[in-house]
């Protein structure tokens, strides 16, 4: 699963300030499971999360995972364009772009906020209540990195209760999901 | 990407037998709102509108617009794919069936259902939000295009669909869509 969170930009020049990954080879998760991510998929990361600002000058941190700096960045801006031209293409009025795309291997959730930042959530197909989620980090974006008085806008997320606190509200949205699988 | 279609059946089979899958009740009312088709060089050989009160762009444009829009996706999907590794770099074009691809999206205001046959015509449903999954009825629309278009001696590959017979049982299937 990967998060990504990008804010509005106005040339499509988005920059990424924040990504973290978790390797879907977590201790949390029952050992099934390890086994078979492990055939499956090859420690691909379960999770990124990305934040893009209209900042010229991004400084990444913590990009980790085989997606490199460049390739977030791509992907962050394309997903910006992609977002504004499925509004313009919408049949009626009042279109707020892409909330959900299903690809052959992944899906995909899109939350944006009032103001324009978008979050994105990459995750298995058929995976549930990942627009709770987002809205969860959501707010503790706007605990944690918003409300804290060193952080300036636009700039990468360096704050480690962020962190801290987005690795737990995923965990804790993981481990029901693995029980369930168990229960099947 | 699925290759599908049983490559046994003959056209006629796929169409009458395993008849519309998602058309059961007629009273399910008019949900898709339009469709295009493009091939594989982005010419829209086909745009039909249902209902579509809010216009934005000429119709060439939208059909470009909509081709950028499919492409981009594309790339976006075959580079973001969590489950391979070697993805090659963004925007490469890929063939059809190559990297992963997407099958819909959903904004709040319209789903839009894409499906891509092995030579690359692309054929993309736009329809009210909240619509099951489409796959197997796009599988179906494809299935009407071979019979009627592809089998039509008069058609000529490659050039705006103007057969009437498609038309009148695409709109006849769509109009069932639930």
């Amino acid at each position: 699963m990967k998060i990504y969170r990008s804010s509005p930009t106005q040339f499509s020049q988005a920059n990424v300030t924040h990504s973290l990954s978790l390797s879907r080879s977590s201790s949390l998760l029952p050992p099934q499971r390890l086994s078979e991510s492990q055939d499956s998929s090859r420690h691909s990361p379960w999770l990124q999360f990305i934040v893009s600002s209209s900042s010229t000058n991004p400084v990444d941190y913590g990009s980790a995972g085989r997606m490199d700096t460049n390739d977030s960045l791509r992907l962050a801006s394309l997903w910006h364009s992609m977002h504004a031209i499925s509004q313009q293409l919408s049949p009626i009025v009042g279109c707020a772009g892409i909330e959900a795309l299903e690809a052959d291997t992944f899906d995909l959730h899109c939350f944006q906020s009032l103001t324009g930042t978008k979050f994105f959530v990459v995750c298995e197909p058929g995976s549930q209540h990942m627009e709770g989620l987002l809205k969860v980090i959501y707010e503790l974006y706007t605990d944690y990195v918003l409300k804290n008085p060193f952080y300036e806008m636009e700039m990468p997320i360096r704050c480690e209760l962020f962190d801290l606190n987005l690795s737990q509200a995923i965990q804790k949205d993981r481990i029901p999901m693995s029980t369930l699988e168990q229960l099947d | 990407m699925q290759f599908f279609g049983g490559s046994g059946a003959s056209g006629a089979e796929l169409i009458s037998p395993s008849a519309p899958p998602s058309s059961s009740t007629p009273a399910g009312g008019n949900k898709a709102k339009m469709m295009y088709v493009f091939n594989r060089n982005g010419i829209c050989l086909l745009y039909r509108e249902w209902d579509r009160p809010l216009k934005t762009l000429n119709p060439q444009q939208d059909h470009k617009l909509m081709f950028g829009l499919l492409f981009s996706l594309k790339s976006f999907t075959a580079k973001m794919d969590p489950t391979t590794i070697e993805k090659g770099n963004l925007g490469v074009p890929q063939l059809p069936g190559q990297g992963c691809s997407f099958h819909s999206f959903r904004t709040n205001t319209y789903k839009l259902s894409f499906m891509e046959s092995p030579s690359g015509i692309k054929i993309i449903l736009v329809t009210h939000p909240k619509i099951g999954d489409l796959r197997e009825a796009l599988k179906y629309i494809y299935s009407i295009y071979v019979e009627y278009v592809v089998k039509n001696p008069l058609y000529t590959p490659g050039t705006p669909i103007r057969c009437e017979l498609f038309n009148t049982t695409l709109d006849q299937y769509v109009k069932n869509l639930v």
